[in-house]
């Protein structure tokens, strides 16, 4: 089983392979470091920067580190569902030979276990680099402790953990596929999404509301942290509503061709796209929030902490759309080879290569930049209710967002570009004579 | 035959090694109804994806009303097949994701046509085909005949001078594929557009004003059936 195992994930090619160990390695190097600043003791020995260094936020700090495996299990989401028809002609082939539906399950696993495990050991690697860029002598703000490291059973946990959770990932891509001997079914298509997220936001809107009634200082850092969290799930489990929604309103609308392909795409099967673009909202979210806080901290104090930890902010979240940059382009890789029948006709009725390329962005953008905008909003309101807004910090947020939404157009514009190889493979006359 | 409207002189193609034409000569005229057959692997879709400018061909000359279509830029070619130029292809490929009425009018709305004007002629198309019925309907909900006369509809929508159909009946039945060939062919002969129809099948080639045969690359001409009837 193994050997074939092997077998099947080295047919699933190079790209598939890579992005799903470089993923889980992130993710095992991020929660290495999580680990490790959980072991700092109260007095360290050495001098870090005081959001790792002062005891009162290493919980926030190891918080940020964790949510920031967010974006890139969403990579690794997408990496998993790559080239999903040509594995699924494999699978059904082995069916075919004899093998059971708890075999391919097996082998799907198995698929994904290789890479991810060895992802996972390498993320010792990643953690050894992060420690050496961001802790050594070298790094001017110290973020990453070298007086203490994670025991060696707290690394095989992480490790094991991870390898486990890209599995899970895995399996939840293509839980909706039967495999026959006769070829690859897909389960009945869900119903069009439902706005439940919402009601993740209701409870996190409690959670805020609960801190004008005096809690306790430590409660309330522990309620701000959930009710953040529970506010990235909610907008995450909103974006395939916000995609429909958005790309209804405009399919009913537009005269445009390439956005009837693209808003028609999303309204048929809104969640591929829209979970490409769920991190999109959790990084406007965190931005909206950071927006909303940063003038009233800056102008209070002349403390450089404020300053570094708000650039910190904004270098982590441009990381994160870097992830989300590949995340977005895996899906439209992915997307393009699907369609690849109709879109080689399209062209060779007179689509050009420009105008494919228009309706891919737009595909994505009408998800995206919704859920980007909802995600700036709910940071805004979420911290501005707090009682953090100013004429200043007003013109701030409007700024914040504007960039938001730039450097999300921007994220869109490379993932597409990232693809022109791909749309020029979906328009060759040879994918006209498939059935 | 009136005036040529297509021509091809000597065109080769090849792939890798494999040489798909080898000097492929014909013309079709203005309003003609032309069947290309000839044996599996003779090169007939790759002589019809050159007569209809998707592919360029490394050799030899493709002439279209005077200009030379081999000589023209992938945009200016893009351009022509989208203005001039009807493709039926032997599976639809329709636009999965929309319906039918949509995927009619969407040659339409790539000319810049208003919406409402786009769907309207879309609707009479299908109308005429006899799919109006399947209008809302989405690709993966159509029979395969139905599927076809809305690929039809889409390819004659923008009122094109010439019609490329590749195996437009391969994936029909018998009685499903005489439908979809009259409906073809009735709607072209109305609309004056020449037909290039590529197919094995000789009961399909019969119904063309004249049929060219294929072989290894290379046309083969013969007498046409209506000449050969008594």
């Amino acid at each position: 089983m193994i050997r074939v195992g092997v077998t099947l994930t080295r047919a699933g090619g190079w790209p598939r392979m890579l992005l799903v160990g470089g993923c889980t390695a992130v993710v095992t190097g991020l929660l290495l470091v999580v680990v490790a600043i959980l072991r700092l003791p109260a007095e360290p020995a050495e001098r870090l920067f005081a959001l790792v260094g002062e005891p009162g936020l290493r919980g926030g700090t190891t918080f940020a580190t964790a949510m920031l495996c967010v974006p890139a299990l969403l990579l690794l989401y997408q990496a998993v569902r790559l080239g999903t028809a040509a594995r699924e002609r494999r699978l059904a082939a082995l069916r075919l030979a004899g093998a059971t539906p708890g075999d391919v399950r097996a082998l799907g696993a198995v698929e994904v276990a290789l890479p991810a495990s060895v992802g996972s050991v390498a993320g010792i690697g990643v953690y050894g680099l992060l420690r050496l860029v961001l802790g050594g002598e070298l790094a001017e703000v110290r973020l990453v402790p070298t007086s203490v490291a994670p025991a060696w059973w707290q690394m095989l946990i992480v490790v094991v953990g991870v390898t486990g959770l890209g599995v899970a990932v895995g399996l939840l891509a293509s839980r909706r596929v039967v495999v026959t001997p006769l070829g690859v079914t897909r389960r009945e298509a869900p119903p069009p999404p439902r706005p439940w997220g919402a009601l993740l936001l209701a409870v996190a809107a409690g959670g805020f509301a609960t801190l004008r009634t005096g809690v306790p200082r430590q409660v309330a850092y522990a309620i701000v942290f959930a009710a953040i969290a529970v506010t990235v799930l909610g907008i995450v489990s909103l974006a395939p509503w916000i995609a429909y929604r958005s790309a209804r309103y405009v399919l009913n609308r537009t005269a445009s061709p390439t956005l009837t392909l693209a808003a028609s795409r999303i309204v048929a099967e809104p969640r591929p796209v829209a979970r490409a673009a769920a991190a999109v909202g959790g990084i406007a979210l965190v931005a909206g929030g950071a927006g909303t806080t940063a003038t009233p901290a800056l102008q209070q104090t002349d403390d450089p902490f404020y300053l570094v930890s708000y650039l910190l902010v904004a270098a982590v979240l441009l990381v994160a759309l870097v992830m989300v940059v590949g995340t977005l382009a895996v899906h439209a890789a992915e997307s393009l080879l699907d369609r690849k029948r109709s879109i080689a006709a399209l062209a060779a009725l007179g689509t050009s290569v420009q105008e494919m390329e228009r309706a891919q962005f737009a595909e994505i953008a009408l998800a995206a930049l919704p859920v980007a905008a909802a995600g700036a909003l709910l940071g805004t309101i979420a911290l501005g209710g707090l009682g953090f807004v100013t004429p200043l910090s007003a013109a701030v947020q409007l700024l914040t967002l504007a960039l938001t939404l730039g450097l999300v157009w921007l994220a869109i514009e490379l993932a597409v570009r990232a693809t022109r190889p791909w749309v020029r493979r979906a328009t060759s006359v040879e994918n006209l004579r498939t059935a | 035959m009136t005036g040529v409207l297509l021509a091809a002189h000597a065109v080769r193609k090849a792939f890798g090694r494999t040489e798909a034409l080898r000097g492929a000569t014909l013309s079709i005229g203005d309003g003609e109804v032309v069947a290309v057959t000839g044996p599996s692997g003779s090169g007939k879709s790759t002589l019809l994806m050159c007569l209809a400018g998707v592919l360029r061909p490394e050799a030899g000359r493709v002439e279209y009303g005077g200009r030379r279509l081999d000589e023209l830029s992938e945009r200016d070619r893009t351009r022509l097949r989208r203005r001039e130029f009807g493709l039926v292809l032997q599976f639809g490929q329709l636009v999965p994701e929309l319906t039918a009425a949509q995927n009619v009018a969407l040659p339409l709305l790539f000319e810049r046509h208003e919406r409402a004007a786009a769907m309207r002629s879309a609707l009479a198309w299908l109308e005429r085909l006899g799919a109006d019925d399947v209008a809302s309907a989405r690709p993966g909900e159509l029979s395969g005949g139905e599927a076809q006369r809305v690929a039809i509809a889409r390819a004659l929508v923008t009122g094109p001078r010439v019609i490329f159909a590749d195996e437009p009946t391969g994936a029909l039945d018998t009685v499903s594929g005489d439908r979809v060939l009259n409906a073809l062919l009735t709607a072209a002969r109305a609309s004056y557009a020449s037909v290039v129809l590529v197919t094995h099948d000789n009961r399909v080639a019969a119904h063309a004003d004249r049929e060219i045969v294929l072989r290894d690359g290379v046309v083969e001409p013969v007498a046409s059936p209506a000449a050969a009837t008594p």
